[in-house]
């Protein structure tokens, strides 16, 4: 695919982002111009909402102006409809087989609809709390007394309640106020496993997608309680995790954490 | 660091920088911090085992400085010649005026300006394994896309 992209424009395949799980399947730059190319796996393709999570928490880890291009295998088919269905949340829709004869200046280089700045500060503002939760609770906890959190605006932005992530994904997962809290799977031991099948649910909880627009719907954040006898995840996990919307912490009840995670997302000091 | 079997991962990472690198500022400057970047790749190659670790955290550096360092002036045409100064002109101007807030200038100041000054600066000082270096190198990678996101 890279060739037909043409020789001025530098290709990252599948980059490792700092912030991400699973990002773009491939970044394309030139000056002043990242493109970030999404081809469906096959899970996505049956299950439409993991492609939209994956294109959310990819919108927010690049820079503001990035524009998303969705590729299709095909031409559009009818098992490709629910995709197509996705596609206005994207920058543009490719056909492969299009992308022979279109050249990569016709390509959008900027996306039509950045990010609102308010809702990337909140992300980023959500992944510092989580991460110094998971790392050092006690920091985190010093957090909560010194600053507002900006979640103020986020309550503005919040359009109601959203069904439990548990009656998506797995009843390992419970509400408790805006925090959801989630029990790991004993037989998985990687941490992007355990998360793997919260992960749609809880960022379509939080982030509204209305075309390229991107809105906080209902501001939450959740744990993972982790088994005290296990070894932490590496810092990099945990920063990813973070970046998803998970803290994880070991020898805290789900109260202690809940309770934490709420006063944070309430903005109350 | 770079073992043989981590070579791709390494180079996933480093194209993902370098591409955000083109995507973020002017030709000439991308082509110097890639440069540099470029080098963190060839510091792998280096068989001395602290040799390497210090080489990659100084190229890594060095990029990462740069890269903040003339995307500030690229988008706000100020010039601060180091890692701390660029984060506090961000934390107190933030680009276009979305700044960064006092947790995560904190967190950036703490993980990659304290850390790597100490292996800059200390004579004797090196990594003592490769997880640090990761680490590090973590720290800076988030650093950097945390500014070109703002």
């Amino acid at each position: 695919m890279e060739g037909r992209l043409g020789q001025d424009l530098f290709v990252a395949r599948q980059p490792d982002l700092p912030t991400l799980f699973t990002g773009p399947d491939l970044l394309a730059s030139r000056t002043g111009t990242t493109i970030a190319f999404f081809l469906p796996k096959s899970s996505e393709t049956r299950h439409p909402r993991a492609l939209l999570a994956r294109l959310v928490l990819s919108r927010l880890a690049l820079p503001a102006t990035t524009s998303t291009v969705l590729l299709l295998e095909s031409r559009p088919n009818p098992p490709h409809a629910p995709l197509v269905d996705l596609g206005a949340s994207f920058t543009a829709v490719v056909s492969l087989s299009d992308l022979d004869t279109t050249p990569i200046l016709d390509l959008p280089s900027v996306t039509r609809r950045p990010i609102d700045p308010k809702v990337r500060a909140w992300q980023a503002e959500r992944t510092a709390f989580l991460l110094a939760y998971s790392t050092n609770p006690s920091e985190a906890n010093r957090l909560l007394r010194r600053t507002v959190s900006p979640l103020v605006y986020g309550k503005r932005t919040r359009s109601g309640r959203i069904n439990p992530p548990s009656t998506e994904s797995s009843q390992r997962v419970t509400w408790q106020g805006d925090a959801y809290i989630a029990q790991v799977d004993l037989r998985k031991a990687r941490l992007s496993n355990q998360l793997q099948r919260f992960l749609t649910p809880t960022v379509l909880a939080t982030f509204g997608v209305d075309g390229e627009d991107l809105l906080i719907a209902h501001p939450s954040a959740g744990a993972l309680q982790w088994p005290s006898d296990w070894p932490m995840p590496s810092l990099r996990e945990l920063r990813r995790a973070a970046f998803a919307g998970w803290a994880v912490v070991a020898n805290l009840s789900a109260d202690a954490i809940s309770t934490s995670i709420n006063r944070w997302l309430s903005g109350r000091t | 660091m770079v073992e043989r079997t981590d070579v791709v991962a390494h180079r996933r990472r480093i194209d993902a920088l370098k591409s955000l690198a083109i995507g973020a500022l002017p030709a000439a400057d991308a082509g110097v911090v890639n440069a540099e970047f470029e080098r963190v790749t060839q510091a792998g190659k280096v068989r001395m085992q602290q040799r390497r670790y210090l080489l990659e955290v100084i190229h890594s550096s060095r990029a990462t400085d740069t890269g903040l360092q003339r995307y500030l002036l690229h988008r706000e045409s100020v010039l601060r010649r180091n890692i701390g100064g660029v984060l506090t002109y961000l934390k107190d101007n933030g680009i276009g005026g979305n700044c960064l807030s006092v947790h995560r200038y904190n967190t950036h100041t703490k993980n990659v300006a304290k850390v790597r000054n100490t292996y800059a600066h200390e004579a004797g000082a090196f990594p003592t394994n490769s997880t640090e270096v990761e680490t590090l190198l973590d720290a800076m990678d988030a650093c950097l896309t945390d500014v070109f996101s703002l």
